[in-house]
């Protein structure tokens, strides 16, 4: 009896430790990043979200949430959560797990604490290199979320794919959302704890900002009862969440010299025309004609039918 | 803790049903203070939960609190998992343990127990004086 038990308990130990090998070894590259040992020079950096905010708006509890709908995806997802250290000791209290508890068990998540250690704008040196090396481990989908700061906390939207900004009914009035900062960079604003008094208020007051600049989305979420969260994470997934001057404030990559647009020009034609002549197209064309179509109408059906072809 | 040196990962942890984390807690924040990161996982972790937030946050030291008695059965689940999985965290145990069983626990492997009564002192002491050893 006593040795049936042992051996079970054993085969137990085994699987456990045969499915955490990876996470293992993604965890001792972390820490040699975080030493400094190691860089990690390739690695896709797309599908990263940034989730920031100030302390107690919920970001935690959001990324618990976002996380369940992640999963429900299909798409594994890894966490890394900067906490503060502290400045008189060097310590730090990094607490951002007990959020992720019923993630506990579940082997298409990844958690990863890190102490701020004197980083700039709420992030650890090592972030860029931990986004890179988990990526390259396979995770599909990160979140990092940065220490809870303020109006000023922009790093991040140098290496995520999109900031989510939480703002709860309690982060203050009109007046804070009329201040510049992180609210200019964020993708996605996100009112959380929407059943409280003063989230439609806060919600009104964000829209009516956007109607004088770029637009942003703006949604009313109440995390801890995961309502509105499959809406942000379809958001997030469709790419909604790009904003139209994305491109302009981040650095293009380097790219060689621009084809010859005379010659691409040539190609855009010969697709049109090909598309034109095809003969289903031009007996659609020739039935659109005898309904009244003016010449205008039918150029842009050639151009429609163009767009399908590859 | 020593300036020149990485600061220690500790993570504590509350294996077990109970659900008093107030002594938890108290060691964390005196183990911040004295310059070590230090991970909370929260209330009512099984042995499993433990030992994989051990590999993924990469920790150095990993302290369990037991109030409930039932000390004996989850360090020895927690550290058979814990090594299964190639981590080498140093494992220390504090709470409501009784003198008697403390040698039993050295046998499955922890490096110190801190029953109820210890002082802040002797616990930042102990992790001084092991932090070389323990970081490497």
């Amino acid at each position: 009896m006593l040795t049936a038990m042992s051996s079970q308990a054993d085969t137990s130990a085994v699987e456990f430790a045969t499915a955490l090998r990876a996470e293992a070894e993604l965890a001792r590259t972390l820490s040699a990043i975080e030493r400094g040992e190691r860089t990690e020079p390739g690695g896709p950096t797309d599908n990263v979200i940034g989730i920031v905010g100030a302390p107690g708006a919920g970001k935690s509890t959001l990324i618990g949430a976002l996380v369940r709908e992640i999963r429900r995806s299909g798409q594994t997802v890894a966490v890394l959560a900067v906490d503060p250290s502290s400045p008189v000791s060097g310590g730090a209290f990094l607490g951002d797990r007990v959020r992720m508890a019923d993630h506990a068990q579940d082997r298409g998540v990844f958690f990863r604490s890190f102490a701020a250690r004197g980083g700039a704008g709420g992030l650890a040196d090592a972030i860029p290199g931990a986004v890179r090396a988990v990526r390259a481990a396979g995770w599909d989908t990160v979140i990092i979320e940065p220490v809870g700061g303020g109006q000023a906390d922009v790093a991040i939207a140098q290496l995520v794919t999109a900031v989510v900004l939480v703002l709860s009914p309690e982060s203050g009035d009109e007046m804070q959302i009329m201040k510049a900062g992180i609210l200019e960079l964020a993708d996605v604003v996100v009112v959380n704890k929407a059943d409280r008094p003063g989230a439609s208020q806060l919600h009104s007051a964000l829209r009516s900002r956007w109607s004088t600049g770029p637009r942003r989305s703006t949604l009313l979420v109440t995390a801890s009862s995961a309502h509105g969260v499959p809406e942000l994470w379809a958001l997030l997934q469709e790419g909604g969440h790009r904003r139209s001057d994305a491109a302009a404030s981040r650095p293009a990559a380097a790219r060689p010299e621009p084809p010859d647009l005379a010659a691409l020009a040539g190609a855009a034609l010969g697709r049109v025309r090909a598309a034109a002549l095809d003969p289903q197209v031009t007996a659609r064309l020739r039935r659109q004609w005898a309904d009244g179509a003016s010449e205008r109408e039918m150029v842009d059906i050639m151009l429609a039918e163009a767009r399908k072809l590859r | 803790m020593s300036p020149d040196r990485r600061p220690l990962r500790v993570l504590v942890a509350k294996p077990g049903l109970d659900g008093h984390d107030k002594g938890a807690k108290v060691i964390a924040a005196i183990l911040r203070d004295a310059g070590c990161e230090v991970i909370y996982t929260g209330l009512h972790q099984t042995p499993a939960d433990v030992a994989r937030a051990a590999v993924q946050e990469d920790v150095d030291v990993l302290g369990l609190s037991f109030l409930s008695g039932v000390h004996l059965a989850l360090t020895a689940a927690t550290i058979e998992l814990l090594r299964a999985a190639g981590c080498r965290a140093v494992v220390v145990v504090g709470g409501n343990i009784p003198t008697r069983d403390i040698p039993a626990l050295e046998e499955l492997g922890v490096a110190a127990v801190f029953p109820g009564g210890t002082s802040y002192t002797e616990i930042v002491t102990w992790f001084d004086a092991h932090s070389h050893v323990i970081a490497g």
